[in-house]
């Protein structure tokens, strides 16, 4: 009898120590009661000597408005990040290293088709037709905007998947006159996540929604302007890699109006 | 802070890339004989690079924990966190951050049973 006492006593305490120590595992991927699931402790760490502090991330889903203060950016980031905000207030543009703007054209080009098994599964579409099964949500449309006039370059699925299905898209065409134009968006309202935005760089809006217009531009004369805004549903983003580099305040009046236009028409 | 350190921490101050377009995540549980978990996060076709963090909780049927692997903060085209060798089925939970220039910080939360095969 005191054997089997004795025994019972050892499987509760493993039990009792396994229910501890897996917690930490759990809670780390875990949706619980709402409350979304942190980083590990490896991981805030790690990321806090690089300038992040991942205890600030939302507890709870969707999006969520800080100041720089109060965001996970800390130290050397948020410093660099206050300069870039002071500096697009003030002249329009912010200087950036080259390799922080994208040739938005030369990404088209990577991974060819049918040489990987990116192109085996046809990842890239060239009509919204065409990746609408792909999806689990209708994009945003274009219709009645200036993307509407010219056939689009290339759609590719992002965001996540479920069932073959994805939350996102990416879409692109080659504007006359204006440039090269990528629009991304993706659901966030339903497939889950948080996004955190940094108040100082709500500069604009798009149809009332909180938006950050900027233009990046590098020594070399690389620019993209971009607009990106998230609405209750779904985070957008509008690239601009411009025909005229130097019209900066023609083309952020040209991305926003755009913005302001899409969805109009279903 | 080691020198290994400053250098990742600048690199990541002032290369994060351009936008979050087209970035995608998933979770992959009991592939390849079932025994390859993972999570990941990633920018294809374009590959092009992001600020990028990803954690991957893979728990066995029927335990009461299991063991997280991650991929460290970096900027990269594809953010990796898996293993294998798991020889039990597994539930993998992901956990992907990723950052827009800095203007916004995205977090994903992804979940799979199975391998998730029409995504490579």
């Amino acid at each position: 009898m005191s054997t089997l006492r004795k025994s019972f006593s050892v499987l509760s305490a493993a039990i009792a120590i396994a229910l501890v120590t897996s917690r930490a595992g759990v809670l780390s991927a875990q949706d619980r009661g709402g409350e979304l699931p942190r980083p590990s402790s490896s991981a805030v760490a790690e990321a806090q000597a690089e300038g992040l502090d991942l205890r600030r991330l939302p507890v709870t889903r969707g999006l969520h408005i800080v100041s720089l203060d109060d965001s996970p950016f800390v130290g050397a980031m948020a410093l660099q990040m206050r300069g870039e905000i002071a500096e697009q207030a003030k002249t329009g543009t912010y200087m950036v290293e080259k390799a922080k703007i994208p040739d938005l054209r030369a990404a088209m080009n990577t991974v060819k088709p049918a040489r990987t098994m990116s192109g085996l599964l046809n990842k890239r579409f060239h009509s919204l037709a065409d990746i609408r099964p792909h999806l689990q949500y209708a994009p945003i449309s274009v219709e009645g905007t200036v993307l509407d006039s010219q056939p689009m370059v290339e759609a590719t699925t992002a965001g996540g998947v479920t069932d073959g299905r994805w939350s996102g898209v990416t879409r692109s065409w080659d504007i006359a006159g204006l440039g090269f134009v990528q629009l991304d968006e993706s659901e966030y309202r339903e497939t889950g996540g948080s996004i955190t935005l940094v108040k100082e760089w709500l500069n604009s809006d798009v149809n009332g929604t909180p938006a950050t217009l900027k233009t990046m531009r590098s020594a070399d004369g690389a620019t993209l302007v971009s607009i990106s805004w998230v609405t209750e549903s779904t985070d957008y983003r509008l690239n601009l890699q411009p025909v005229h580099a130097d019209a900066v305040e023609a083309n952020q009046r040209a991305l926003r109006d755009l913005a302001t236009k899409l969805g109009r028409r279903t | 802070m080691s020198i290994g350190k400053y250098v990742l921490a600048l690199a990541a101050a002032t290369a994060c890339m351009d936008a979050s377009a087209g970035i995608s995540w998933l979770s992959r549980a009991n592939c390849v004989a079932g025994v390859v978990n993972e999570s990941v996060t990633y920018d294809r076709p374009a590959l092009a690079s992001h600020y990028m963090y990803t954690e991957s909780d893979h728990v066995g049927l029927g335990s009461f924990g299991g063991h997280i692997v991650s991929a460290p903060w970096n900027v990269t085209w594809r953010s990796y966190a898996g293993d294998l060798g798991d020889v039990e089925r597994n539930t993998v939970r992901g956990l992907h951050i990723f950052g827009d220039d800095m203007a916004h910080l995205t977090t994903r939360y992804t979940s799979a049973t199975d391998c998730n095969l029409a995504e490579w």
